[in-house]
């Protein structure tokens, strides 16, 4: 790799670009936007496009059937604010990122922290087997579920019996369901995560951490005071994206309340998603689906607004 | 001798660091490991033999090759089919997603222009929209440009990734130092030579995470094709398991059994998983080469 | 970036998803005004009236039209069998494999875009009672279509009968017998109880001659159901197609639940639903006297694929499911039984009704099933499936037979799910440690909710 020091002429080469000009300001707005062009107009298609219309059929009347746009008023967001399920909804999804968020990103790079202490073939063997099961999806997620979960025919049956935990309808309670979740959710997602934060760690250049042996840290300081403050950018990163895709649980409590399979104490709608998915497929409602959508998506923007601002993630570090 | 294994496993961490960073080791590969096992072990029970032997007991090998023949089996091996579809969606998913993403992610990571936090926001909208809300505005797009049931349905909307875009603008706003991008600019290169020359080929190790990333989210990814593709000649894997499972008595042993159907109990349930799970593991494999040990190296300064 | 840059961007953006949204949506027709369309077919005049705001299916019918039918992989052989007898059909019939689970959410995209529906699907009536509402408007009244005494030849058809109208043929039923462990019962010398009376009496029996044998198991809404449908308890009612009648109260539901207390006081009930394996593994070990199940139950027992009998032979013995003393006969509960629906979309209901008249009457194809048909003049056909087989300890035809006629109008579900709420509504029971009887509130608490999000008008009576 490419030997990166700074020299001298760097620096005044650097006061001739703060003073360039306007029309090359500008011919850098247009090279960015050539660039950027490809995604915008994906992002317009399948993210803000789906989005705007989304807006638009929540004031559309549905029930016919068929969209009646700009007829519902607010009535759509009424039916959404007076349905019975949406506290019970928000509240669980309220407690699940509570538990989720907090621990998922603690273990992770916990794990990632304590694999990097030793860089090397056992390190690399861990990683991959930690990310395996993120692999699992659907079915097999569903078979792990009735026999991790029973506890006569569970490997971890010792584990459960001990705990007090005799039987399947023991284990999967309404109270319990956010930890069950948080338990699958781990499971299936924390490999990948490990992996990019040991990717992260192993970018910290060996001279800082030569630096750091030489002023006499210990691996645990040298984990602490060094390793985690550097990765702080893909912590964030990990924060926003695993907040963002908990707001949006769907499958789990999809597959733990499908009672064709699983036949467990879980509502059928669980999750604010699901309660979206259940107003547009079980009612054909898809404008209340579109309301609550958006309210999902203002709360959670909500949340990401101030993360993004407290840590300045978005600004260009010079 | 003792002091070269003392020097490779205890300096620095201490004998009980050690034993605690073992413990804890130990306790997250078994939690990930064993159910994996036994999914592994399981296509070797039948049905009864779930219940009455220990749950990491093996079965038969016979009971084993008869699972692994009966998925296949299915529809004349439509399994087959999936498999073939999942793979040319994911990679041509991966191939745009690159194409419109790495130059997006650089963009937003180096240069300064208008709208450039606003770039940043709405990818952040776009991954907070809950996806029960797009199913009906994206079918309905899909179906004005008539491409519902088709392989682009599933794979034009895969190549709008946003988490990787995010990533790539992680990666250059903290590993591409601004000494070079600045040293280059102001030798006259236009920001498509920097890109070109300097960033992109200092980002191999973000190209392998950019792959298995986009491999492993849009080779398990089941709402969009299921709800854009009616066709089972055309569905990716997850979305024909599903299908076989819910159309066939697999995971309720006994429920409306009809005479010449395919037995499908829990052994072949465990056969679909593990046909999931065998090619992300090898694509995880493979691009370690990119995301391990020098990956990263000296890109990280603070 | 400047306050104009910002909302010209939003304008632009909100420009494009109208644009979208306009050219994607379909004009919508003429919402109150219904239309009646009169229409002659094959010599039987039928009036169609046509309401709502989809476009009433106008076209002339082409009786050369292909058909999309949607089916599960088990039922391949028969629309095979169809072609083989039909082979000039043969290029006009796609099959497509779906999970039947997703086909009302799939009705309503193909609603808001006006065209893709299937013109036959295979599934249960109650996701027939699902696409039949306003919303879906899928199902095509068959009463113009097949002729009446036909369709009277079908047993349990009510469930296929909405407001009047016929929307789906039943393929085959569920219905509830007792089975019990024919040796176990010889060997502790009982004889096998006709009234819920006399079963809870036996229990009482079991348990002190023999604790730690079962008797059934309630854990799950059907298990739930398989106690309360059977007492005709109204727990979900259709007084009309849009009045759904909710009474725990009513005696019908207090005896059943009272019945369900004093056996799981006595510890002959047990606590998950039928497919549980540790539920499973007690019938293996010989430990389930008997319990109610699904006519097709006994294939997991120890037929070709079941796993539930060590030996399979002449243990499986088959009665007649139980009536309470005070009514004149049994009340039957089912789990599960399909049917077979035409899409009212489709541009060839002749082909379309033809394939699904065929493949619930047809001899050949019924030989041998494992499932009980309905429509009555095979149903002797299935007698050869089971009467010799050595599983069974007593010929079960002619009970399951009677019970095919005993189903209760209970099993026309409404057009929410019940299962998931009733299995809640069981655990619950155990969690908060009531009776079963304290507890019967909390199937009203948790299906108004439901019912009403579905439009029903609920009452108590």
């Amino acid at each position: 790799m490419t030997n990166l020091s700074i020299s001298v002429e760097d620096q005044s080469k650097k006061k001739v670009r703060l003073s360039s000009s306007h029309r090359l300001r500008n011919r850098r707005t247009g090279e960015a936007y050539s660039f950027l062009l490809p995604y915008i107009l994906f992002m317009l298609a399948f993210g803000l496009g789906p989005g705007i219309y989304a807006l638009i059929i929540s004031f559309a009347d549905y029930s016919s059937g068929l969209p009646r746009y700009f007829k519902a008023g607010i009535k759509n967001y009424l039916t959404v604010f007076k349905d019975s399920r949406l506290g019970f909804t928000f509240a669980n999804i309220g407690k699940f990122l509570l538990i989720s968020v907090p621990v998922g990103i603690a273990l992770v790079v916990l794990l990632a922290l304590l694999l990097h202490m030793r860089p090397g073939k056992v390190a690399s063997t861990l990683r991959t087997l930690f990310f395996i099961p993120g692999a699992a999806v659907g079915p097999a997620v569903v078979l792990l579920v009735i026999f991790m979960l029973t506890p006569q025919v569970s490997p971890f049956g010792f584990l459960l019996n001990s705990l007090g935990l005799t039987s399947f309808n023991a284990i999967i309670t309404p109270s319990s369901l956010a930890f069950i979740f948080l338990i699958m959710g781990f499971f299936s997602g924390a490999g990948m995560w490990i992996a990019i934060q040991y990717g992260a760690l192993e970018g910290i250049s060996p001279e800082v951490m030569e630096a750091a042996t030489m002023d006499g840290c210990n691996e645990w300081q040298k984990a602490l005071y060094i390793k985690l403050p550097l990765i702080r950018p893909y912590i964030i990163y990990q924060f926003i994206l695993i907040f963002a895709g908990n707001v949006q649980l769907f499958v789990e409590p999809q597959l733990l309340g499908n009672q064709t399979y699983i036949h467990a104490n879980v509502p059928l709608v669980w999750s604010p998603n699901q309660l979206a998915y259940s107003f547009a497929f079980d009612l054909g409602n898809f404008g209340a689906a579109a309301a609550l959508a958006l309210i999902m998506l203002a709360i959670g923007l909500g949340a990401s607004y101030l993360m993004v601002r407290w840590t300045g993630f978005f600004k260009i570090e010079n | 001798m003792v002091t070269r294994w003392f020097n490779k496993n205890v300096r620095d961490i201490g004998i009980l660091g050690s034993i605690l960073r073992w413990a804890v080791l130990l306790i997250f590969l078994i939690y990930f490991v064993i159910p994996i096992l036994w999914l592994i072990i399981a296509p070797s029970k039948d049905t009864p033999q779930f219940s009455s032997l220990p749950s990491l007991a093996f079965g038969s090998f016979a009971q084993y090759i008869t699972a692994w023949k009966n998925v296949f089996s299915y529809q004349n091996g439509e399994v087959f089919l999936w498999f073939r579809n999942s793979f040319f969606y994911v990679l041509y998913s991966l191939l745009g997603s690159l194409a419109i993403g790495l130059p997006a992610g650089y963009a937003l990571a180096i240069m300064r222009f208008p709208g450039r936090s606003l770039m940043l926001w709405l990818t952040l909208i776009t991954m907070l929209l809950p996806t029960s809300a797009l199913v009906l505005p994206l079918f309905m797009e899909l179906n004005l440009v008539h491409l519902v049931n088709t392989p682009w349905a599933v794979i034009l909307p895969a190549c709008f990734f946003p988490f990787g875009v995010y990533l790539t603008y992680i990666y250059y706003t903290s590993s591409l130092p601004s000494e070079l991008v600045d040293a280059a600019r102001v030798d006259g290169a236009s920001e498509f030579d920097v890109f070109l020359y300097i960033a992109l080929p200092l980002a191999q190790p973000l190209l392998g995470l950019l792959a298995f990333i986009s491999f492993n989210a849009n080779w398990n990814n089941y709402f969009g094709p299921y709800v854009l593709l009616n066709d089972d000649k055309l569905f990716t894997l997850p979305v024909g398991i599903q299908t076989v499972l819910g159309s066939t008595s697999a995971l309720q042993p006994g429920f409306n059994p009809t005479p010449g159907a395919i037995h499908f109990g829990y052994a072949e349930a465990a056969v679909a998983g593990l046909i999931m799970i065998v090619p992300v593991v090898i694509i995880f494999l493979l691009s370690q080469r990119y995301v391990v040990s020098g990956a990263f190296t000296g890109s990280v300064k603070g | 970036m400047s306050v104009k840059k910002l909302v010209s961007t939003l304008f632009a953006l909100a420009v494009i998803g109208g644009l979208l949204a306009a050219c994607a949506a379909p004009t919508p027709t003429a919402t109150a005004a219904p239309v009646v369309v009169t229409q002659i077919v094959a010599g039987t005049p039928q009036v169609e009236v046509v309401t709502a705001t989809q476009a009433p299916t106008a076209n002339p019918y082409n009786d050369n039209a292909p058909i999309t039918v949607w089916i599960d992989q088990p039922r391949q052989p028969a629309i095979d069998a169809f072609i083989k007898a039909n082979p000039q059909d043969a290029s006009l019939i796609k099959t497509v494999i779906v999970d039947r689970e997703q086909f009302p959410a799939k009705v309503l995209l193909f609603n808001n875009t006006n065209q893709g529906w299937p013109d036959v699907v295979f599934a249960e009536p109650r996701l027939v009672a699902r696409v039949a509402d306003a919303a879906h408007n899928f199902p095509l009244d068959l009463t113009g279509w097949v002729p009446a005494d036909t369709i009277a030849n079908y047993s349990a058809e009510a469930n296929c009968t909405f407001d009047g109208k016929v929307y789906c043929l039943r393929n085959d039923l569920a219905q509830f017998v007792t089975y019990y462990n024919a040796p176990l019962m010889t060997q502790f010398g009982y004889t096998v109880p006709t009234t819920w009376e006399d079963y809870q009496a036996l229990s009482d029996k079991l348990a002190k001659d023999h604790p730690g044998y079962y008797m059934g198991t309630f854990g799950d809404g059907w298990s739930v159901l398989s106690f309360f449908e059977a007492s005709n308890c109204p727990t979900h009612q259709l007084v009309d197609a849009s009045t759904l009648n909710i009474n725990v109260a009513d005696p019908k539901c207090t005896r059943a639940a009272s019945l369900v207390d004093h056996m799981i006081a006595n510890k002959t009930l047990y606590n998950t639903d039928f497919f549980n394996t540790q539920f499973d593994a007690l019938i293996s070990a010989n430990k389930v006297l008997m319990f109610e199940g699904p006519a097709w139950m006994w294939g997991s027992f120890g037929g070709a694929k079941g796993d539930w009998f060590t030996t399979a032979t002449h243990q499986l013995g088959v009665a007649a499911p139980f009536k309470w003393a005070a009514d004149p006969a049994p009340v039957v509960a089912a789990m599960g039984g399909a049917a077979w629906t035409v899409s009212r979309h489709t541009v060839n209901p002749k082909l379309a009704v033809a394939l699904i008249t065929f493949v619930t009457e047809d001899k050949t194809l019924w030989t041998g099933s494992e499932n009980f048909p309905s429509y009555k003049p095979i149903q002797s056909l299935w007698q050869q499936a089971v009467s010799s087989n050595p599983l069974f300890a007593n010929d079960p035809f002619p009970i399951m037979q009677a019970a095919a006629d005993e189903i209760s109008p209970l099993d026309n579900w409404p057009r929410f799910d019940l299962i998931s709420p009733l299995t809640q509504f069981a655990q619950d029971t155990y969690q908060k440690k009531l009776t079963v009887t304290a507890n019967l509130s909390e199937i009203t608490t948790l299906f108004t909710p439901l019912a009403q999000a579905e439009g029903y008008n609920v009452v108590s009576k």
